[in-house]
Order: structure tokens, then C-alpha cells, then sequence
């Protein structure tokens, strides 16, 4: 009877024992549930509510609205040689080191990823979407940023007029965000234009006035 | 992952009561057949003489952390989902401090009063008394106090994040300390015990057949 008592109770240290050392060598107590669901990631990017226009950050921008996060995600030098005001440089490569993730992880924040086109940035948004993370992309990055805001072309003659309102805007914003700097080819340099875009004009340049 | 089953909507709040009322009385069943609605026994754990006390709440702390760990292992349990208790340091020392002394003095701890109050005895009653009395002084000197019952404030800490250790590191470490208590208890047990004492209730001492005090 003894005997079976301490075989039974080496038995049960032994097994504990085994239990805790496996244990000690896995990760367990830190796993947490996977938010993958590839349906539901489908359907967000279809509807494309995780896109945010250039215009749209030009706007926020100019507001100096307060949650607004810009996240750079290209490489330090080209964030040195250009990149939106009051955004924060995290190359991709990066973009999961622990303090990054920590400062994504900031709730108060709308954070929106911009790289050179969409690709990097619409990347990144799949991969921090499935960690739990919720972000917005600037379509077409800093190259559409450099042609259509700080450098904006002229619409064409049979332009609509959501057209010519957008125009304008990115008119206003060159002069915000180039302040002096870089050359603006404004719409004087092009073709003359018939009457009714000159009273437009004329309108534009009263807002850029209200604006400085 | 599906588990808290209550935080993944498995049940409402009014299931979840029903359930609890079940664990309950399973708790309360499971402290009587331990032997813990005797007032001697428990009282004996403070002069060394009976360790059952130790033994059982240790096999029950060892048995669920490692089964919560596994099942977080197998992708079962979010572990972030179960509440944990915030930690207020030094009002729950002071508490601990003023609980051990009614343990000792009484020979009760809030639970087992109450498992002693359902099997009729007298003194579980008076205990129970007592606990309400005390939550009612506690209520009423509580504004003068309140400082210090939120003094210490250290957020919904664990051990894993204090000695920023994994979770299954901290839970080697545990078993290991509750292996060296069950030995140690033994050791004291033969030390401290008066001899001709023959124990009345048979005690639940994990995975061995030796009594505890001879």
C-alpha cells in the first residue's frame, strides 16, 4: 500500500513537472483570436470605404484636424526629400517592429498610410486590418498627391462642374501647401479660356485670398 | 477561439446566474467532502499542525492555470477576456491582514462560514454574523478611508506582467513553488503535530495516500 502511495504520488510531481516545463516552452497564455475572415476583408475593400482621397487630406490637413495620424510609409531618404505635413515616417519594412505597432495600437487616432502609389500602403492596411488594427489609405499616394495638389493641372474644356469645384480646390491647397516653395504652374500659363470659366476665376481668387 | 463561452455570447446575464448558482453549489458541496466545514481543521493550518488548507488551495490553483494555459494553447480560451481583479496594493494587504486575523481567531474564511452555516453548525452562523457586521462598518467609516482603499492602484496586473515573464514561464515557476509548499507542508506536519491526535476527517491531500498528521 505504501509502495503504490509514493509510485502514485512520483508519478504525479513527475507528471506536473512535464506539464509546466512544456509549458514554460511554448507560448502559451498569449495566443489571441485571429482576425482574419478574408469575406469580410473582401467586401470592406470592394466598397472601398478604407480609401481616402488626396483632396480629402488636403482638407484635413488645412483643418488641422487633431486625430489626423499621417503614416509615411517609404523609405526615411524620400521621406526626407518630401512628405505631408505633420506625418511620421514608418518604412514598411518597419511597419511591426514593437513601438510602431504600440503607436498604431493608439486608439484616439485616425491613422491613414500613404507611400508612393497604393500598392505599399493598401499592403500595409490588409496586414494591420488582420491584427486588429483599423486604418484608411490615400489613393494614389505621393504621386498623386505631387501632380494633383501641388502641381494641379487645368481640367479640359468639356470638364463637369464637380470637376472644375475640384480644381479648384487643389488650387487653394497648392498655395497652402507649397507656400513659396516649389513652383506652382497655376492656370494662367495655359490657353485662353472662354467667359464663363474666367468669372470662375475671378471667384477662386477671392477664396484664396479668404484663406491666407 | 469560443471560449469564455460567456463573452462570445454563448448565454445571456440571466443564464450566466443560473450557472453560477450551479458552480456554487458544487463549490460549496466539494469544500464539505474536503473537510473544510470543520473550524478546527482550518484553524490547525495557522499552528502548522494540519496543512490541508494549503494543499487543497494549491493542487486547486495548480490544476486551473495549467488547464486555462492549455486550452489557450489549443486556440480555445482568450485568456485577455477574462476579468481580472484590478490590484489596489496596500488596502488589499491591510485586508489580507485583517482576514488572516479572523481566520485564525474564528476558525472560518468567508466561504467555508458559509458551507459550516449549511450544514447547521452554531459557530458557522455566528460567522456569517460577524461578516455582515463588518461590512456594515465598513460602509459606514468607508468615506473617512477612501484614500486608502484606492491607494496602491496598480491596474489588472499578473504575475507574467510584473516579472515580465511568459505566461508559461510564470506557470513552471508556480508549480515548482507549489511542489516545494506541498513537501515543506508535510515536513512541518510531522514537526508540529501533537502525537496521540487521531484526525476525524479523512484529508484530501493530492495524489497521495499519507495521512495528515501522525
Amino acid at each position: 500500500m505504501a509502495l503504490e502511495s509514493v509510485i502514485n504520488r512520483r508519478f504525479g510531481v513527475l507528471l506536473l513537472i512535464i506539464l509546466g516545463a512544456f509549458l514554460a516552452i511554448s507560448p502559451a497564455g498569449l495566443r489571441r483570436p485571429s482576425n482574419f475572415s478574408p469575406k469580410e476583408l473582401t467586401a470592406t475593400i470592394i466598397s472601398r470605404t478604407a480609401y481616402v482621397t488626396p483632396e480629402d487630406v488636403a482638407a484635413w490637413v488645412i483643418d488641422k484636424r487633431p486625430d489626423l495620424l499621417l503614416v509615411d510609409l517609404r523609405t526615411p531618404d524620400e521621406y526626407q526629400q518630401y512628405h505631408l505635413p505633420d506625418a511620421i515616417n514608418i518604412p514598411l519594412a518597419k511597419l511591426f517592429d514593437k513601438e510602431n505597432l504600440e503607436l498604431l495600437n493608439d486608439e484616439q487616432y485616425n491613422i491613414i498610410l500613404y507611400s508612393n502609389g497604393s500598392t505599399y500602403a493598401s499592403q500595409a492596411w490588409v496586414m494591420l486590418k488582420e491584427l486588429g488594427i483599423n486604418t484608411y489609405v490615400m489613393e494614389g499616394g505621393m504621386n498623386y498627391w505631387a501632380r494633383a495638389i501641388l502641381n494641379p493641372h487645368p481640367p479640359g474644356d468639356l470638364a463637369s462642374n464637380d470637376e472644375v469645384s475640384r480644381y479648384q480646390f487643389r488650387i487653394a491647397a497648392s498655395r497652402f501647401f507649397n507656400n513659396g516653395g516649389i513652383a506652382v504652374q497655376t492656370a494662367q500659363s495655359s490657353q485662353p479660356q472662354p467667359r464663363h470659366r474666367k468669372k470662375i476665376i475671378r471667384r477662386k481668387t477671392k477664396t484664396a485670398d479668404e484663406g491666407c | 477561439m469560443f471560449a469564455p463561452l460567456y463573452k462570445y455570447g454563448y448565454f445571456g446575464f440571466e443564464t450566466s446566474l443560473v450557472i453560477a448558482f450551479a458552480l456554487g453549489i458544487l463549490f460549496g458541496f466539494t469544500l464539505e467532502r474536503a473537510g473544510f466545514s470543520s473550524s478546527r481543521k482550518l484553524a490547525l493550518q495557522f499552528y502548522f499542525r494540519d496543512m490541508t488548507v494549503l494543499k487543497v488551495m494549491f493542487t486547486a490553483i495548480v490544476v486551473a492555470m495549467v488547464g486555462l494555459l492549455y486550452l489557450n494553447l489549443a486556440d480555445i480560451l482568450d485568456l485577455s477576456r477574462i476579468y481580472l481583479n484590478p490590484t489596489y496594493l496596500y488596502s488589499q494587504i491591510a485586508g489580507g491582514v485583517i482576514m488572516g486575523f479572523g481566520f485564525v481567531l474564528g476558525g472560518y474564511c468567508p466561504g467555508t462560514s458559509m458551507v459550516a452555516s449549511a450544514i447547521g453548525k452554531i459557530d458557522g452562523f455566528f460567522y456569517v454574523a460577524g461578516m455582515l457586521l463588518g461590512m456594515f462598518i465598513y460602509g459606514e467609516v468607508f468615506p473617512s478611508i477612501q484614500n486608502f482603499t484606492q491607494s496602491g492602484y496598480l491596474g489588472n496586473v499578473t504575475l507574467s506582467d510584473w516579472l515580465s515573464l511568459r505566461p508559461g514561464v510564470i506557470a513552471f515557476l508556480v508549480i515548482l513553488m507549489a511542489l516545494g509548499m506541498f513537501w515543506g507542508a508535510e515536513v512541518l506536519e510531522r514537526k508540529f503535530s501533537e502525537p496521540p491526535e487521531a484526525s476525524q476527517q479523512p484529508s484530501a491531500s493530492p495524489g497521495d495516500a499519507v495521512p495528515a498528521s501522525r
